[in-house]
């Protein structure tokens, strides 16, 4: 609140002000022997008896804070209400988690530690002071392997999860003896084998199954006087490069339903607060038509990017048609076609396609697309051999 | 014994033996900030106050504080701020 005194002893008016124990703050001068102060409510009174014996006159110039906005409240009692409402929700939201974030995880992302952490049952909304740390931190040491330390520091509606990964256990090297075997039919046009013993040639039409390079090794010993062989096993390596041949085919339906442009379009509201959704709207289970659902959040975010758990959000359903409409044949057989190559290339990796062959058949209003396809890749499959 | 004898005696007390003289004589403690904003903890009281200047009892001595605009920006019975222009101190 501030008082404006006046009297030809200002200086002594704060020191008996000061000496009372009352605090000033803010004093302006308005002229000589005149000026405004600061002080607060509730020593006001006092502050004017004070002025009084310093020989000083006052008057009240102002109002503010808190105090002064409580007194106006006095007699609105909706909006006394609405405030004393108001500090309650921030005093019992500032107990729950709203914002997660991860640190210290290099190769775990942080979405993997986040869905663990909720499948553990803390996660945005979770209450902070019910939260036990330390259990917490245990069982997700258990269900994530990768991690080597995790704990969670809670501060207000913030809660900052601090990792640190495990080191990755080392590869485990198969060194089981074993043969390489074609993986499909073939002929084959290129051997890079770097262990074990070739049992096939260049050229070679061979069938899927069948032996390329052996594990098994024959030596032969001794000094001519009488031939004796050994065996020994190895694990067979390398790449058989052949030409193999490869058919793929896929259906899709000339006939869909369509959207009813005419149709109605409804529109409903709801509002997200910690993960709980309220509906505005009624039951839209009960809709007697097929219908597009399209659900928008539009999330309550801070200035920094920081996404809070309130929100709200639109959904808005479209009606489909009752007819079926006709799919544009290029445009399905396109479809296929893309589909198919990559699905070809998937399967051929590092490998390369020479030629494919495509045909289109139209029964029973489905369109059927397959692809014969002229490959070259690598048939060599390790199969272990029996001790 | 008076009582300027008694603090003075404290003050050399307390440089004896090397301890903060605000804190054993009471001695007022001073700052400034810049030359903008001035604190004073152990005041004794505002002897004239002005834009240009203020005197503040310090018991044994007074400071002057000199300057334009200046203005008390908070004062209680042990510390004051004094803000504005400040050009000198004096201690008389």
């Amino acid at each position: 609140m501030t008082l404006e005194v006046w009297g030809p002893f200002l200086e002594r008016f704060f020191n008996i002000c000061a000496a009372a124990g009352l605090g000033l703050w803010d004093v302006e001068t308005q002229e000589e022997h005149r000026a405004r102060v600061t002080l607060a409510l509730w020593n006001v009174r006092r502050a004017r008896e004070l002025a009084e014996k310093a020989g000083c006159e006052t008057k009240e110039t102002g109002r503010g804070g808190l105090p002064a906005l409580l007194l106006q409240c006095r007699r609105r009692y909706g909006m006394g209400v609405g405030l004393i409402a108001l500090t309650l929700l921030f005093g019992v939201l500032s107990q729950f988690v709203l914002v997660v974030e991860v640190q210290g995880n290099e190769t775990v992302s942080a979405s993997e530690i986040l869905a663990t952490l909720q499948s553990e049952g803390f996660g945005v909304g979770s209450y902070g002071p019910g939260v036990d740390v330390r259990a917490l931190s245990n069982r997700m040491l258990m269900e994530m392997e990768e991690l080597s330390f995790l704990t969670v520091n809670i501060s207000g509606i913030r809660a900052t999860v601090i990792v640190r990964e495990a080191d990755p256990v080392p590869e485990v090297v198969d060194e089981r003896a074993a043969d390489l075997a074609a993986a499909r039919d073939g002929v084959i046009v290129r051997l890079d084998v770097t262990a074990g013993r070739t049992v096939v040639e260049e050229g070679q039409a061979v069938l899927a199954g069948e032996v390329l390079v052996s594990g098994l090794l024959k030596h032969e010993l001794g000094d001519g006087s009488g031939t004796v062989w050994a065996t020994q096993q190895v694990r067979a390596a390398g790449e058989v490069w052949a030409i193999t041949r490869r058919t793929l085919s896929a259906v899709t339906p000339l006939e869909t339903l369509v959207l009813d442009e005419n149709g109605a379009v409804t529109e409903g509201w709801s509002v997200e607060f910690l993960k709980n959704r309220l509906n505005f709207y009624g039951n839209s289970s009960n809709l007697d038509r097929r219908c597009d659902k399209i659900a928008i959040l539009y999330p309550l975010t801070l200035s920094d990017g920081t996404t809070l758990p309130f929100g709200v959000w639109k959904t808005t359903w479209q009606s489909w048609s009752d007819e079926t409409g006709a799919v544009d044949p290029d445009w399905a057989e396109q479809l296929l076609r893309d589909a198919l190559t990559q699905r070809l290339e998937a399967m051929v990796g590092e490998g390369e396609i020479l030629s494919t062959q495509w045909e289109v058949t139209d029964t029973g209003g489905a369109m059927t697309v397959t692809l014969t396809a002229q490959c070259l890749e690598n048939i060599a499959r390790t199969v272990v051999l029996e001790q | 014994m008076g009582e300027r004898r008694w603090e003075h005696l404290l003050e050399r007390t307390a440089e004896t033996f090397d301890l903060p003289a605000d804190v054993v004589a009471g001695t007022p403690r001073m700052e400034l900030v810049g030359s903008r904003e001035f604190w004073m903890e152990g005041h004794r009281g505002i002897l004239s106050y002005g834009e240009e200047e203020i005197h503040i009892s310090g018991g044994r001595l007074v400071v002057c504080v000199r300057g334009s605009g200046l203005e008390l920006r908070s004062m209680n019975a042990n510390t004051l701020c004094i803000s504005g222009d400040i050009s000198g101190l004096t201690l008389e």
